[in-house]
């Protein structure tokens, strides 16, 4: 009776955590998120230029509005297809699987309105490292309800994003990796719906783990050191001087050195709803390290290095803080605002 | 009549059967389900687990709804009130069995 008695506690316990992890993400959505989510990473940007867009506010609630779109098609299309195909194997979608798929559309909800806030208040270079943290979040949640290796991924996934903001990675290297792990990492997953014995134990799962680390990792290193290669300029750099002899004829790609101490006037035109228009004022700064920019067909590209270390692009690269501004009125004096600003680029602190 | 002997006696002879008791844990926990989803959770074959839910539904432990809308008609097997208490009990003279058992 004893043992009769513990085998049939242990079968209920057995049965009733079976009914607990009822959640089970079907391959189609995997393949469905997973390749929208890197074409949108890939292609958003784009579509919606500069040219096509010249007003910024234009641009990014017309880009926002598009992610919507088809973020909630894809919702959609999903739900019921994932719906669809339960009923034609007779299965349902438990209670739980319905109240997280609540969920997820809220974490996606929040990503978009993520990308939104950064494209008008700034710290979009954190945008990609946070959408990892948040899709892993997702799968983590789902995978406390499943018998998929969904906790594993979503462990994997928020790492990589908190790795990537802290290892302070290039932003294209974080838009690279983010949609390589969304468009090869989900389909990869997918796999394990197909083939349940792949992950079916402890060291099967963590093999597979590694492998899909993998498979994200590599492809993402490989295509990175290439697009990094493709762009260093091929040539020795001239002086100022040189260039300035130049003159006018200088055509193509020309790499000009500007050595520390070199005197560069900034340009600033300050305005807003609270200041006026004023003309714009000259502020002379002087270079602390030498710098080679690349000028092609008479215009900077973006491309620079710094004391002669790696080639980088300052779209991503070259970063402005305010680390202070603070305003002053003190009997006697005029009103004073003493504003300070850190320039850097990424790779040279 | 020892306590140990009142306990056996006060299991629920629906429930003291194992693929039962399997069926109303599973039920307990994931709510409501088809009949294909409960065969591929026990493991069984349809007409073991055809005999068992028919014992259950009698007793009233077990009920059952029609689903229809886009897509093949489906049956929806839950746990009901009754079964509910029914299962609690079990579960609570087992472990009271246990304890006996020391």
């Amino acid at each position: 009776m004893p043992t009769n008695t513990v085998n049939q506690i242990e079968s209920i316990r057995e049965m009733m955590a079976s009914g607990h992890h009822s959640v089970r993400i079907e391959p189609h959505t995997l393949v469905l998120w997973g390749t929208t989510a890197a074409l949108l990473i890939l292609l958003t940007a784009h579509i919606f230029t500069r040219e096509l867009f010249p007003v910024p506010l234009v641009r990014i609630l017309s880009s926002t509005g598009f992610i919507t779109a088809v973020v909630t098609l894809v919702g959609i299309i999903d739900f019921r297809k994932t719906r669809n195909l339960r009923r034609e194997r007779d299965e349902t979608l438990s209670f739980v699987q319905l109240q997280l798929t609540k969920v997820w559309w809220l974490l996606i909800a929040l990503i978009v309105l993520l990308d939104l806030g950064m494209h008008l208040f700034g710290g979009g270079y954190l945008f990609f490292g946070v959408a990892l943290v948040i899709i892993g979040l997702a799968f983590y949640i789902n995978g406390l309800f499943s018998k998929q290796m969904l906790t594993w991924i979503g462990l994997c996934l928020m790492i990589m994003g908190v790795g990537s903001i802290v290892l302070n990675l290039p932003f294209p290297l974080m838009k690279l990796l983010a949609a390589i792990t969304l468009g090869v990492g989900f389909p990869l997953m997918a796999v394990t719906s197909y083939r349940p014995q792949l992950t079916a134990t402890f060291t099967r799962r963590a093999l597979f783990t590694l492998f899909w680390l993998l498979a994200v990792i590599l492809p993402t290193a490989g295509i990175y050191t290439i697009q990094v290669q493709s762009t260093i300029p091929v040539g020795s750099p001239l002086s100022l001087d040189e260039y300035n002899a130049k003159g006018a004829t200088a055509s193509g790609e020309t790499i000009v050195h500007l050595p520390a101490g070199t005197k560069i006037p900034v340009h600033i035109a300050l305005g807003g709803n609270v200041v006026q228009h004023a003309d714009s004022m000259t502020i002379p700064i002087q270079l602390s390290k030498p710098i080679d920019v690349v000028v092609t067909n008479g215009e900077l590209d973006g491309r620079y290095r710094v004391a002669e270390a790696a080639w980088q692009l300052r779209h991503y690269d070259f970063r402005f803080g305010i680390d202070k501004m603070h305003a002053t009125l003190r009997p006697g004096k005029e009103p004073q605002v003493d504003l300070h600003i850190r320039v850097h680029s990424k790779k040279t602190h | 009549m020892s306590s140990k002997e009142t306990a056996i006696h006060e299991l629920d002879p629906i429930l003291h059967q194992p693929v039962r008791t399997r069926i109303a844990a599973y039920l307990s926990t994931r709510g409501e389900t088809t009949f294909t989803e409960l065969k591929s959770a026990l493991g069984i074959t349809d007409g073991n687990l055809d005999a068992h839910l028919k014992k259950l539904t009698a007793a009233e432990y077990v009920n059952s709804r029609k689903e229809t809308g886009d897509g093949r008609p489906q049956t929806m097997y839950f746990l009901s009130e009754t079964g509910t208490v029914a299962f609690e009990t079990y579960v609570t003279t087992l472990q009271k069995l246990l304890a006996l058992d020391g």
